[in-house]
């Protein structure tokens, strides 16, 4: 049991994080146990601490850093999609082995109880259909859309995993560079909106809100255009998203089959050459073993009957079968 | 203060997953962090890399840190330390446990107290000289012994064996370096 004052006396190196295991194991039961500890006091000195890296002399990370970091957090989206993709193929095959079993109990009802695995997978299945019946995912319609700026600030983010499989990090940057687009627009979705995170989402989505702007009433009031322009340009985004997203994947599977087919090509390939330069190896290496075998029976015979021979003319009396 | 207010905004945002809140907190804090980073490590390369990994887990696990304790600065610089450290003491096989995701929540993404006065990186960058003669008017030999524990991260043991001293001495030198780092910051009102 340690005291107050060795509590103390162990702050800076509590903040410093070297404190040694059995001390840090005190500690810690210290303030399992319900003792009052100097959280401020610790506090003080994690921040002291924190200061030090700023006595060293600066450097910068290399520019093309920042690519990379883009680079990895665009892969893991990759990674994250790739999964959600695979997650929802399951889901629907799980669903559709969920209704056979449902058909067939349907039919031993009076006999057999369903399984309990069955019923555990039920409320899972419930969760993903309402994930599945999330607008932001599946609809299109303009009467289902939300409008961000009045119902609710966060609605284009409100599902974080979505954002993460469809954004790429940094790519408003590229994209800006690229398009250009009407300034007058974009004064009016901030003057609705005042939130700096709609230009985000802007250079896609002014694209589609032109084609919809041909078919807008010239009576509408000044407010409900810019509710309208809003609209289309969530449609647009969600449009935008949904293709960009389904084109990834379709590119993806592809690029995959691709390198399987070329892949298995190739070990074909290989296994076929291997194969003949064995058999042309065989071939050869029996006909000469057979020639060869040819001659020694030759000479054998040829060695047989004249030593035979010579034995009879020097011995009248020798039989061949005798 | 402005800027720390901008850098809770910039933290809601990357929760909200905007990427380029992201590129403004990467703008704002490579220098501090990659500098950290670098000194613990010190191969440049591996440096870049760790200081890659820690944007990637800022725009993972932002929801892990509490925005009610608005001490953003030290929560980054923690967590590129502790990320720093543990690359170390893998390349020493001093850690054997397997990285994973709980892994890098328990021990690698730190946990501020809100108790903590929070620290503004404008007015901290604005200090720079004073911190720096806060630290250099420590004596060489507390100057070592803060720099093996925060940057090296050895144990108050190991750096007594490491310098073969006695473990009271180093753990002498650590509070009175510390305390004295934190005075002279406090006469000049930085803390």
């Amino acid at each position: 049991m340690i005291d107050e004052q060795k509590v103390i006396g162990m702050l800076q190196a509590k903040a410093l994080s070297c404190l040694d295991a059995d001390e840090n194991k005190e500690l810690q039961d210290f303030i399992d146990e319900g003792h009052v500890f100097p959280w401020d006091e610790l506090g003080k000195f994690q921040n002291v601490a924190s200061l030090l890296p700023l006595a060293l002399q600066l450097e910068l990370p290399d520019a093309e850093l920042k690519d990379r970091v883009a680079l990895k957090l665009i892969k893991l989206s990759e990674q994250l999609r790739i999964q959600k993709i695979l997650e929802e193929d399951k889901f629907e095959v799980e669903e559709e082995a969920d209704e056979n079993i449902d058909e067939f109990t349907n039919i031993q009802e009076p006999f057999v109880e369903p399984p309990i695995e069955i019923e555990n997978e039920e409320p899972v299945v419930e969760d993903n259909l309402v994930d599945q019946l999330n607008p932001e995912e599946t609809t299109f319609n303009l009467d289902e859309v939300v409008l961000p700026g009045y119902e609710s600030v966060e609605t284009p983010n409100t599902d974080a995993e979505e954002s993460l499989t469809i954004e790429s990090p940094f790519e408003t940057l590229i994209d800006e560079s690229e398009i250009d687009y009407p300034q007058v627009e974009e004064v009016e979705i901030s003057e609705v909106l005042n939130e700096p995170e709609i230009p985000h989402y802007e250079n896609t989505a002014q694209l589609v809100g032109e084609e919809y702007s041909e078919s807008k009433p010239a009576e509408e009031s000044e407010d409900s255009n810019k509710q309208l322009d809003l609209t289309k340009k969530s449609v647009a985004e969600k449009m935008f998203r949904a293709i960009e997203q389904d084109f990834d994947s379709l590119k993806f599977q592809f690029e995959e089959s691709e390198r399987k087919t070329t892949r298995g090509l190739l070990i074909a390939y290989v296994i076929i050459a291997v194969l003949l330069a064995l058999l042309i190896f065989s071939f050869f290496k029996f006909s000469s073993d057979i020639n060869t075998l040819n001659n020694e029976v030759k000479d054998l015979k040829k060695k047989v009957s004249s030593s035979l021979y010579d034995e009879q003319k020097s011995n009248p009396d020798y039989h061949f079968f005798s | 203060m402005d800027t720390q207010i901008a850098d809770i905004e910039l933290f809601q945002k990357i929760s909200n997953r905007d990427s380029k809140a992201l590129e403004s907190l990467y703008d704002r804090y490579s220098p501090v962090l990659y500098t950290l980073v670098k000194r613990i490590v010190v191969d440049k390369e591996v440096a870049e890399e760790i200081l890659a990994d820690i944007f990637v887990i800022i725009w993972q696990k932002s929801s892990m840190f509490d925005i009610n304790s608005g001490n953003l600065y030290s929560w980054l610089i923690n967590l590129s330390r502790n990320k720093a450290l543990d690359f170390i003491r893998r390349e020493k096989s001093l850690i054997t446990d397997e990285y994973n995701d709980e892994y890098e929540n328990v021990f690698i993404i730190p946990t501020i107290s809100t108790l903590i006065p929070s620290n503004d990186l404008d007015k901290t960058f604005s200090n720079r000289e004073k911190i720096y003669s806060a630290v250099h008017n420590l004596t060489e030999a507390q100057q070592y012994v803060l720099s093996l524990a925060y940057y090296d991260g050895l144990t108050e043991s190991e750096i007594a064996k490491k310098l073969n001293i006695p473990l009271l001495t180093v753990k002498s030198k650590i509070r009175v370096a510390l305390n004295s780092v934190k005075e002279n910051l406090a006469k000049e009102e930085i803390q």
